[in-house]
């Protein structure tokens, strides 16, 4: 048993310790003072001010993909390097991965590299590796939860796919070039095995894309596709297999999973702000409810850190993590909105200012993470069905039959 | 970080398991929650022949060398097990604190005793206001030539009705300070003066309430220096709360593991009640709440043991596994339903030992309150 | 006394039977949720078997087990009793064997060890049942072998044996050395002590690979085996009820004989 505290850059060979000063003297050159203040706002990493020119720069050292072969845009570098880059960026912008994976093909650059054929890996993982933006094609109108129950048509002709239908909440859709489809090939086939990946294009005529704002205050669209033709080509993997190609990329997606920095930044400002803070003539940290709030947020904090390490040392041993990274999911989604809540809740009528306005407190971050947070219990897979998947995967608890006759749409 | 046991801690935990799985039926448990003693004398021996009540101890004080994480291995399966008897009170609560206070000649003296199963002991302090404060401690006791006077009722003193020696918390200075001035004594339960009440618990554990009327105690028998217990206590309740987390964490793990069990057998609607999704969330609930408890019990254990400031951790372990247990258990129960509910079965025995132990060494609220100060609130 | 013990790490045999699959390819059985690994319990009993010999006439206990990713807080638990030494034959060549071919790995092994007077076996493993690589490895060294035995005793440098049989037991005079498989009817397994676990932990267990034994490659392992397993499947019990009706009580009973008469029961 060991809970020592790894400390940045401790286990480095002597190789990794002049790779990390040359990352930092570039990091210190290049991040920007508008990047880190952006940071310090609760936003997903793509919209930070800064943040896509930053990506860019970092694509032209091939840093985006360190480990990648330099045919590929990498720079070739050995194992371990990403975690040297993301960790310095992390010691001087907020939530380091981000910029590594949230931005650019973090989820599409690994998949293609295991399902891709060698003309599709000479295509796509270059423009990747550059910095190429793709924006997720999963979620429909009637097909949320319930992926595999997607309608988006993709019918062959000549050497094209035509497609036809519609995507919801495709995050990035209005400034990704790339859009990474889960697409139905084969509708006489049952509906996991009909679904083939295709990477669309998002500039392509007949692609129409509608904005939808969230509560959050972030642009999220609908994307619609009319006769869009797309080449066969751009199919990942074979037709009727995209169900296990999504799969590859939804734990792609988690590797960087709870690195998420704001529950413990979020309460440790929170604690400082009741200490400084008067109500009634005293601290609001001499009050015994909102002492009670803060350690509990605190312990939660931490549970949330070792539920972490816990999958990381999981993975260390080769064991399957799916059910415990839902827990590190469930934790964190739940952890930040019961932070924006009570935070709110301890800034009394404070708490409703957004950022910007006067009198708003702690840069309105808790009125914001209220309205931000509130798509991570869904975002990346609904809380409620995690929570399934971990007491059958986790305990073996037998899963739910299908209804005997189910409900037509 | 690596949140597993090491080899040999998990061939403890094994044999530990396969051990109570035969000595420690559920129907000795029941049984011992009405026994007046409540401490099966076989099995105290047969604990001290398998070096488990010297655990902790060192060996020069005739004990096996473990550590603190050797002891987590044991206490979960304690748990496990709803083992009844004095380890409590005799191996950690009394014997600990004499390891951590007493002279080289009062080690020397119990701790190879209690190692060999000879002898039970106790502490006493909580009293009236038994809130773990050193603030509470109204017991007094004077000086009287060699000997002191001890006059003051104790609460919630485990075993004190079978021990041999009872260590008592008492004050010998009132001091501005209110940690300075405690004394620990040692007592033979037999002394004049003394008069024990077994109360009734929900868990069946035997604690008491120890009046103590004018009950003259030699000076050498302090434990330890005079006017100075409080730190060495403080230490050995760190180290107590660590245990007893420990044992909580492991009676958790099996009340998940008994309403997930039930949940794939029980049949109802044609279908095992595990397949809605009502019972899966409640079990995947349990299992966050029981992983949670574990991490932070080790990660406290861990920073005990190195050495390391762990009132912090110590705080969040006992705070969070004290609702969970109580939580995991009521859950557990909701589970079961009717067959939960009677004495026949098991689940109760997890559940009412979960709230005695959320109690027993501060509460969530007590333990949220100790972190908050480490915070800096 | 120089004994030798040979123990197999096994999936706890005390697993609900859904824990497992059949995997119908390979003919065994695939765990679908973590089911713990143990030694199987007759070799537990071989264990304590010769533990109680050591206890009385003192000696040597080397432990020795055949597999592949053999947990050493499982396989390390007769160090921990009070065993001197382990030898684990671990790696890939050995597995998938039969009976045989994994007797003759083990007697292999047994011949580096040297000099012995007497090797203990479970009577048979937890999972296959097969009861026979302790009698395969007899036959190999050209040992006298007693089986099923619940009770060893050396008497003048001979061993006497209470060997179990259908009706009682039989007692049987061996000379050394010799091979004897143990039966639960030898009693409980004794507990570790703590201090016993913790000595355990200086003992690191000899890894022998077939080339420091010096075996054929074509005998041992899935490549060494005699025998081949058709089919593992688990039996389907199928019970029909056919209730037995009557006006009354007696006259269904007189229904019930003859219809056991006339399906020839009675």
């Amino acid at each position: 048993m060991d809970f020592r505290e790894y400390v940045i850059g401790e286990f480095d060979t002597e190789e990794q310790k002049k790779f990390r000063k040359e990352v930092g003297e570039w990091l210190d050159k290049n991040v920007t003072p508008e990047l880190i203040n952006g940071t310090n706002e609760v936003r997903v990493t793509a919209y930070i001010p800064g943040a896509q020119a930053f990506a860019k720069k970092l694509g032209e050292k091939g840093w985006l993909v360190p480990e990648w072969p330099k045919e590929y845009g990498g720079a070739g570098l050995p194992a371990g390097s990403r975690s040297i880059i993301a960790e310095e960026i992390s010691t001087r912008v907020l939530f380091g991965p981000g910029f590594l994976g949230g931005l650019t093909g973090g989820v599409q650059g690994p998949t293609i590299m295991s399902a891709g054929t060698p003309e599709q890996k000479k295509e796509w993982l270059p423009k990747i590796a550059a910095g190429a933006q793709f924006a997720l094609g999963y979620t429909e109108p009637n097909a949320g939860t319930d992926l595999a129950s997607l309608g988006i048509r993709g019918v062959k002709d000549g050497s094209d796919y035509i497609i036809n239908g519609s995507k919801m909440f495709s995050t990035g859709a209005h400034f990704a070039r790339y859009h990474w489809l889960a697409v139905r090939t084969n509708p006489e086939l049952p509906k996991h095995k009909g679904v083939s990946m295709i990477i669309g294009d998002l500039q392509a005529p007949g692609v129409t894309i509608t904005q939808l704002t969230t509560i959050g205050g972030e642009r999220t669209n609908e994307v619609f596709y009319d006769n869009v033709r797309v080449p066969q080509t751009n199919r990942i993997g074979p037709e009727g297999e995209g169900w296990s190609i999504i799969r590859m990329a939804l734990t792609a997606e988690r590797g960087d999973l709870g690195t998420f920095p704001w529950p413990k930044i979020l309460v440790n400002d929170l604690i400082q702000y009741a200490k400084e803070t008067k109500r009634n003539g005293k601290p609001l940290s001499e009050d015994p409810l909102v002492r009670q709030t803060l350690a509990q947020l605190a312990t939660d904090v931490n549970v949330l850190r070792l539920y972490n390490y816990r999958v990381g040392w999981m993975v260390d041993k080769g064991l399957d993590v799916s059910w415990a990274s839902s827990m590190v999911k469930i934790f964190e989604s739940e952890l930040s909105q019961k932070i924006a809540n009570q935070g709110m809740n301890v800034m009394g009528l404070y708490g409703q200012l957004e950022p910007g306005s006067k009198y708003a407190q702690l840069k309105g971050n808790f009125e914001l993470a209220y309205r931000a947070m509130v798509v991570r219990s869904f975002g990346g897979g609904s809380n409620l069905r995690l929570r399934n998947d971990i007491a059958t995967r986790g305990m073996g608890l037998p899963r739910e039959p299908a209804l005997a006759i189910p409900v037509k749409k | 970080m690596d949140f597993d046991f090491n080899d040999e801690q998990k061939m403890l935990q094994k044999g530990a398991r396969d051990f109570f799985e035969k000595e420690c039926p559920k129907s000795l448990v029941k049984k011992m929650a009405e026994d007046e003693k409540g401490n099966p004398p076989e099995l105290w021996q047969k604990m001290a022949q398998l070096g488990w009540l010297g655990l902790i101890y060192p060996e020069q004080y005739g004990g096996s060398g473990g550590n603190i994480i050797d002891l987590v291995a044991l206490e979960e399966e304690m748990g496990r097990a709803c083992l009844p008897g004095a380890f409590f009170s005799t191996v950690l609560l009394g014997g600990l604190f004499v390891l951590n206070a007493g002279s080289e000649e009062q080690k020397k003296d119990l701790l190879p005793k209690i190692a060999n199963g000879k002898v039970v002991l106790t502490l006493a302090l909580n009293e009236l206001n038994p809130n773990y404060e050193a603030a509470a401690i109204e017991a007094e006791a004077k000086i009287e030539k060699d000997d002191y006077v001890i006059s003051g009722t104790k609460l919630f003193v485990p075993d004190a009705h079978i021990a041999d020696y009872i260590i008592c918390i008492a004050r010998t200075k009132k001091s501005t300070k209110s940690e300075d001035g405690i004394t620990a004594f040692l007592v033979d339960r037999k002394s004049a003066g003394i008069n024990i009440t077994v109360l009734k618990t929900i868990a069946g554990d035997k604690l008491c309430e120890v009046a103590f009327d004018k009950v003259k105690v030699s000076k050498k028998n302090i434990v330890g220096k005079l006017d100075q217990a409080w730190v060495p206590l403080v230490k050995t309740l760190q180290q107590v709360t660590v245990a007893r987390c420990a044992e909580m964490v492991g009676g958790a793990q099996k009340a998940l593991e008994m309403a997930a069990d039930h949940a794939k057998k029980r049949v109802q609607f044609d279908r095992p009640i595990g397949t809605f999704q009502a019972i899966q969330h409640i079990i995947a609930n349990a299992m966050m709440d029981v992983d949670a408890s574990r991490f932070l019990t080790y990660e406290a254990a861990w920073k005990f043991g190195e050495g390391l400031q762990c009132a912090k951790e110590i705080a969040m372990a006992k705070g969070w596994t004290s609702e969970a247990y109580q939580r995991v258990t009521a859950a557990g129960e909701q589970v079961l339903g009717g067959i939960g509910y009677t004495t026949d079965g098991d689940m109760q025995l997890y559940y009412k030992r979960a709230k005695a132990a959320e109690l027993t060494l501060g509460d969530g609220r007590f333990q949220r309150e100790a972190l908050a100060k480490e915070l800096g609130m | 006394m120089n004994m030798i013990v040979c123990i197999k790490q096994v999936l706890d045999p005390e697993a609900p039977l859904s824990s497992f699959r059949i995997d119908p390819a390979t003919n065994t059985l695939v765990p679908v949720t973590a089911v713990p690994f143990v030694i199987s319990p007759f070799d537990e009993q071989a264990v304590e078997a010769a533990l109680k010999i050591k206890d009385a006439k003192g000696g040597k206990i080397t432990v020795v087990s055949l597999g592949t990713n053999l947990l050493r807080d499982v396989v390390k638990k007769p160090l921990s009793l009070g065993a001197d030494e382990l030898i684990l034959l671990e790696d890939p060549a050995f597995i998938g064997g039969d009976s045989w071919s994994t007797a003759y790995a083990l007697a292999a092994a047994i011949k580096k060890v040297g000099q012995f007077d007497l090797i203990f076996c479970g009577r048979q493993a937890a999972d296959s049942d097969s009861g026979q690589v302790g009698a395969c490895i007899a036959e190999i060294l050209g040992l006298p072998q007693v089986t099923v035995a619940k009770k060893i005793e050396t008497v003048d440098g001979k061993v006497k044996v209470d060997k179990v049989t259908t009706d009682g037991y039989e007692v049987v005079e061996v000379p050394t050395p010799a091979l004897i498989t143990v039966s639960n009817e030898l009693g409980e397994v004794r507990f570790a002590t703590f201090k016993g676990t913790m000595a355990s932990k200086k003992k690191e267990p000899i890894i022998w690979k077939p080339a420091d034994i010096g075996v054929d490659p074509a005998k041992i392992g899935a490549a060494g085996r005699r025998t081949k397993t058709r089919k593992l499947f688990q039996p389907v019990r199928d019970s029909k009820c056919e209730i037995i009706k009557g006006e009354n009580d007696e006259d269904a009973a007189v229904n019930l004989a003859k219809k056991l008469v006339e399906v020839k029961l009675i």
